[in-house]
């Protein structure tokens, strides 16, 4: 180490009390920062679980009705032939929608969705407020 | 406290024991609340983003393996969190040559002590350098971190950071002497 670097050493040294200085009680309020972050990304969790969940249910649900449809009012889904190619795929989904009733299917489905996700964010709050 | 104790805390704080955290915090608080305050120069400012530091450290614990020491680990949390702090506060900083003497010169007879007095000339000094300038300042001289840990913890070269601290250390100490000299005759 040469002179220079003494002094800087030196004063430096002497600054780096003045530096470490921290408020009574940090440690106290980290900690709490902590178990506020960790409540909120639970929850974060949480809400995301249920959406899939909802999501996976109302798409179930949809795929139920469309196959009831098909069953009891002999509804043809010949036109769902599997097949690689993605553009008649997509003019067969669009074919497939052009079908009567199908809308109508569609929004029951997507009712029931909704109506599942308000009974989860209700069930949620209550289980907030216990 | 010991490398082997820290690894035995951090293991029990990653399988669930939360409220030994605090030991880290204790442990580790001064270094990575002088750090940031180096960085920052305020102390307020410090404090806050000192506390977020610990709780960011907290939940990536999971992802700290022990390659690097967690001091090195925390100091380089604090390092980007309190760059990015004075990035959004966009101050004008100068570089290291272009560097003028502060005007407020110890001419006068005052009660201060010459320790004191450095300090202040430090303190101002430090505050017209980059914030990278700074942090490469205070973490070799006030921390005693190695050249080679810097490097890891700025991202920057070996060679560059060399180069950075080399011609920060000559302009500091002209700068000190000069002041001093003036001061003290």
């Amino acid at each position: 180490m040469d002179e220079q670097e003494e002094i800087l050493f030196k004063a430096l040294n002497s600054l780096s009390k003045e530096y470490e200085k921290k408020e009574s009680g940090f440690e106290d309020e980290v900690m709490k920062k902590i178990t506020i972050e960790d409540k909120k990304r639970k929850e974060r969790k949480e809400t995301l679980n249920q959406l899939v969940i909802t999501t996976l249910i109302g798409i179930g649900m949809a795929t139920i009705l469309l196959f009831i449809r098909y069953f009891l009012q002999d509804f043809s889904l010949s036109l769902l032939t599997v097949t690689n190619d993605l553009k008649s795929s997509f003019s067969i989904f669009a074919d497939f929608s052009n079908n009567p009733g199908f809308k109508e299917w569609i929004i029951i489905g997507a009712n029931l969705a909704f109506l599942l996700t308000i009974e989860q964010i209700i069930s949620k709050k209550l289980q907030s407020k216990d | 406290m010991k490398k082997e104790e820290e690894n035995i805390l951090i293991d029990k704080i990653k399988k669930g024991d939360k409220s030994l955290f605090d030991k880290l915090v204790i442990e580790y608080s001064p270094l990575v609340i002088s750090v940031i305050r180096g960085i920052l120069c305020n102390r307020e400012d410090a404090e806050e983003i000192a506390q977020d530091v610990f709780v960011k450290a907290f939940f990536s614990l999971k992802k700290f393996r022990g390659d690097s020491s967690f001091s090195t680990w925390i100091y380089r949390i604090a390092y980007n969190m309190a760059i990015s702090k004075a990035r959004q506060k966009k101050k004008i900083f100068v570089q290291i040559d272009n560097l003028s003497i502060p005007d407020k010169s110890f001419t006068t007879v005052e009660v201060e002590t010459k320790e004191k007095e450095i300090q202040k000339l430090l303190k101002d000094i430090l505050k017209n350098l980059t914030p990278s300038d700074r942090f490469i300042i205070i973490s070799f001289y006030m921390h005693r971190k190695s050249i080679a840990e810097i490097a890891i913890i700025t991202g920057l070269s070996e060679s560059n950071v060399k180069v950075r601290l080399h011609r920060m250390k000559k302009k500091l100490n002209l700068i000190l002497k000069e002041k001093l000299e003036f001061s003290y005759g």
